[in-house]
Order: structure tokens, then sequence, then C-alpha cells
């Protein structure tokens, strides 16, 4: 099956967006990472099983994007992360908190926490979707716990 | 309140400001612009430095290095490829020889597959790629040369008044269509496009245009030597 691309922005343009900022901590490179994620969707010939595998497809793409631009040497990183972070409007001090504290994660547990608590992946979807092993995605996720409930200590409880 | 719901709470403030197009002519020049950049950027990666040194230069190079023959400014020649890095992240040198000069080139590339994954190109695939791909030269009195595989021509008093030069050529059953344009500064720079066999390559400030065929991967490569 194919949605149409106003369909997916309509449906999924705030979830790249922080899929892709989650890695490369740039809102212009991740806006341009959407853009190339329904460019590569636009042009691919893929056919889909149903409307997570859509979702699934997308949020790799985007990831693999994001991580290409980290590694590229021209990449712009014009504002900070900091700097960003003072845009933004958080509910609690304790969400600000939080952001901080996964934006200074090491990437490889991040984008693994992310899946996991904002976008529901099991294990084994995001096994999937990073082409991990699902002992790898366990354990990057048991690390990425770890770290936060030591940095954030009552504001993390590890409830799972 | 758990920690899932926390997470979302946090993260609920990004949101992409919609500043991106789904119009299909915008996409694909947007598409097109992003190729040109990856070949530009490839070809400024690139260097190169012409020596007289001979054989002996090669040898001391050191690293991993093995031959390989490939098509280089309309001659079949054998070239010797160092790696730059171990991991092929800083590309490869080739060193070869042509007409008593021995020359280096600095090549490397990219491609990208359908899930946007990119892959640092072996030597093997950008001698191919740079094999397939036509070249462009001007000489000492100021003509402009083309080679593919063994051919060479003059296209000099080809351009028409927008300094465009268009041509086809065809190397057994491979043919690709060649846009050459004169640049501002003087120089050139031109698209390949397959129209059909293989994907090609593309040199200097060029690019390649998807071929039509069922070939998933988009590669792009950058090349200069100096000249």
């Amino acid at each position: 099956m194919r949605q149409s691309l106003h369909e997916l922005a309509a449906m999924y343009q705030d979830n790249l967006f922080a899929a892709a900022f989650n890695i490369c901590q740039n809102a212009q490179d991740a806006e341009d990472v959407i853009q190339d994620t329904f460019i590569q969707y636009h042009t691919t010939k893929k056919e889909f099983e149903n409307e997570q595998h859509i979702r699934a497809w997308l949020i790799r793409v985007a990831i693999n994007k994001a991580k290409n631009v980290t590694r590229t040497f021209w990449r712009r990183n014009k504002i900070s992360i900091e700097d960003y972070m003072e845009t933004l409007t958080f509910e609690t001090p304790e969400s600000a908190d939080l952001f901080e504290t996964v934006m200074q994660l090491p990437e490889k547990y991040r984008i693994v926490i992310h899946l996991y608590y904002y976008e529901d992946y099991a294990v084994s979807e995001i096994a999937d979707i990073l082409k991990l092993s699902e002992s790898n995605v366990k354990t990057r996720l048991s690390r990425g716990r770890a770290m936060l409930r030591k940095e954030l200590e009552g504001e993390w409880v590890d409830d799972r | 309140m758990t920690d899932r719901e926390r997470y979302k709470q946090a993260f609920s403030t990004l949101h992409s400001s919609g500043q991106f197009t789904l119009e299909v002519g915008e996409m694909e020049q947007i598409r097109r612009n992003h190729r040109k950049n990856m070949a530009a950027a490839a070809a400024i990666a690139c260097a190169v430095v012409i020596g007289t040194g001979g054989t002996a230069y090669a040898a001391d190079i050191g690293g991993i290095q093995q031959k390989i023959s490939m098509w280089l400014h309309g001659a079949q020649t054998e070239v010797n490829v160092t790696q730059n890095n171990e991991d092929g992240y800083g590309g490869y040198t080739f060193t070869y020889t042509q007409e008593g000069e021995t020359k280096e080139l600095g090549v490397g590339g990219v491609s990208l597959d359908e899930d946007g994954n990119e892959t640092w190109m072996s030597a093997d695939e950008l001698a191919e790629g740079l094999s397939k791909s036509a070249d462009i030269d001007v000489d000492e009195d100021g003509r402009v040369w083309i080679y593919y595989y063994d051919q060479k021509i003059d296209v000099t008093d080809s351009f028409d008044e927008n300094g465009v030069c268009s041509l086809t050529l065809t190397h057994d059953d491979e043919t690709v269509s060649l846009e050459i344009t004169k640049d501002e500064d003087g120089g050139y720079s031109f698209m390949q496009t397959s129209i059909s066999g293989d994907n090609g390559g593309s040199a200097g400030a060029g690019t390649v245009e998807e071929p039509g065929t069922s070939i998933s991967a988009t590669t792009y490569y950058g090349i200069t030597d100096g000249r």
C-alpha cells in the first residue's frame, strides 16, 4: 500500500522531526531531514504492507539521514543545543531537565530511548528499525535508563 | 506520572516548522541540487599532486595498496590504489603514469541505499564509476576534449550561444548523453545521463542522473586532477 505525502506529513512530521532532532540536535538539520525523508518516500518504488510499515520505514530513513548529517564535516550546527533549548517551551521544569539530560546521553542510547518511550516501539521493533540485535537494543536501553536514573534521581523512576 | 508520560511530555515541545515542500516538481529540484552539492563536495575533498618521482614514489606511499586497471583520460590505465584510512573514510589515492608522467588522483564517494544509508565506496566501485564516466580536458591550445573509454572528441566549436554542448556517446551496449556547460569562470562542468546499459559516473563538477534501470543505489563521484 501507499499513502499520500500530504497524509504522511500531517501524521508524522513531528515524529520525524523529533527523531531527527534527537540525533543531529539541530532544528534546521532536522527540518532538512524531514524534507529528504519525504523525497525518499516519493522516489522509492517500495510497496508497504500497512500503515505501521510505512511509519517504521519513514522513521528508519529519517534516523539514517540524520546520522548522515552528523557525519558530514560541513554540517551547519549554527545554533547550539543550549541556545535552541531557550526557544522551547516546557510544561514543567522537570520536563526541561529530562529533555536536557536525554540530549546529553550518547547518541546510541538516546535514539533507542526515544523510540521506546516516545514512539512506543517494542524492543524487537527498535531492533528492526535500527538493524541491531534485540540483545543490543536491550543493553542500550538498560544503560540509557541507568544514566537517566543517575542524573535525574527522583525524576526518573525507571518504571519501564 | 510514568517515565513514558514524562518523556512524551518533555519531547512534545518539539514541532516541525512545516517548512518543507511536498510538491513533486520542487522535490525533484531539491533532489537534483542535493546531488550536485554532493558531487561538488566530493570534488572539493579530492586533491591531486602531480609528481615525476616515477614508480619509486608509489612504493613509498605505504598503507594498503592494490592495482586496478581502468579507463582514465581515454586510455586503459593501470593504477596503484592506496587507501588513505583503514576504514575507507578518507577515500583513496590513485597513482598512475600517462605519457611518461606520474600522477596522483584523490578519489572518494558514497552510495546511498533506499533506506538512506550512506556507504563509503570501495576502490573497485570508484574505479568502475570513473571508467564509465566521461572526462573533460582543456589542452594547451585551449581546445576542449571529451574522453569516453577510448574515444577522444574535440567539442571546442560545439557550444551554443548559452555555452552548452550536448552530445551522445556509445561504448559497447551503453549509451550516455552528455550536457557540457561552460562556466562563468571559464571552467567546464557536465552532466552525464545513462540512456541505456548500466549506470554511469561523473567527473569534475559533473553529476549523474539516475538511469532508467532498477538500480536502487544512487552514486556520486567527485574527481579533480588539477588541470
